[in-house]
């Protein structure tokens, strides 16, 4: 069912919506998005199939106004909000534990117990680095899931608040809560991963 | 009772390090009040380790911003595979459906 749209910009090596090589062109980074969302393999490649399949029914959509991985990328990232949105793995709750192990731990009446290790500025030495993104996907993997749907709604998919706190059925201040403690995991767990034993050069 | 200025004076006078670290975060949520906002400045101009906080968290940031385009980007390897069973699997379901 080809059709002709005028006004199409030109495409690259392939035609617009291009089904036949989704699964090659663009399945490893939907799954290692999905994964990193989803915590969770089997759920992740679910995702994937059914992103794919949404793309193929709307594929007569597809005006290559943006590239074909963004438009999927869009598609799937739909899939894991309404995902989100229904699971509701905990109850909608307006009273979130007291205090965060992780946090907890870092503190000693109130102060730094020991100081913060100084992160390297220069973007260069963790941009280019696969060990490093693998590292990061480790550690978004690892956090609970509401505080990781919470992070990645707010990082990745630039949600407002007001938007992600409806999604989660929390306040405002629960959403302040969660991202604080999204945030003390990741840290934690980057500078032991990456950061800590390996400055620039270290693997 | 106290005014929101008594409140608002004591809260610079008295943030610690604790607090600060938390209003880092929740300035990315929601804006500050003004006590808050000052507070959390005077802390950070005063305390290395507060800055050193800080400055993890922009990195973080920095980070899932680049980490977002590379997911749209064409031809990055990602770390994460489709294992070969998937994605046949996958592509199967694609094809039944075309």
């Amino acid at each position: 069912m080809a059709t002709v749209r005028p006004n199409q910009p030109p495409a690259s090596s392939t035609s617009p919506a291009d089904p036949q090589r989704w699964v090659d062109q663009h399945g490893d980074a939907l799954y290692g998005f999905a994964v990193s969302r989803l915590g969770d393999r089997a759920l992740a490649e679910e995702a994937v199939q059914e992103t794919f399949l949404a793309a193929l029914r709307a594929r007569d959509d597809f005006l290559g106004a943006s590239s074909e991985r963004t438009w999927l990328i869009g598609i799937l990232k739909r899939k894991i909000v309404d995902q989100i949105r229904n699971a509701r793995r905990t109850p909608p709750t307006s009273r979130l534990p007291e205090a965060d192990p992780a946090a907890g731990e870092l503190f000693e009446r109130g102060y730094w117990k020991t100081r913060p290790a100084a992160w390297p500025r220069d973007p260069e030495t963790w941009i280019e680095r696969n060990d490093f993104w693998e590292a990061l996907e480790r550690c978004l993997a690892r956090l609970p899931t509401r505080m990781r749907d919470a992070f990645c709604l707010r990082e990745l998919d630039d949600l407002s608040t007001a938007k992600i706190c409806t999604i989660l059925g929390v306040s405002t201040d629960n959403l302040c809560t969660i991202m604080y403690r999204a945030r003390v995991r990741l840290r934690v767990c980057l500078d032991a991963t990456w950061f800590g034993g390996n400055r620039s050069g270290g693997r | 009772m106290m005014t929101s200025v008594l409140k608002g004076i004591l809260k610079i006078l008295l943030l610690r390090c604790e607090e600060a670290d938390r209003l880092l975060s929740d300035e990315t949520v929601r804006s500050l009040r003004w006590w808050e906002r000052t507070a959390l400045e005077a802390h950070v101009l005063g305390c290395r380790a507060c800055r050193r906080s800080r400055q993890q968290m922009r990195i973080l940031h920095q980070a899932m911003r680049r980490y977002r385009q590379r997911l749209e980007g064409e031809g990055t390897s990602m770390p994460d595979s489709l294992s070969p069973e998937a994605r046949r699997r996958i592509q199967q379901a694609l094809n039944d459906s075309g």
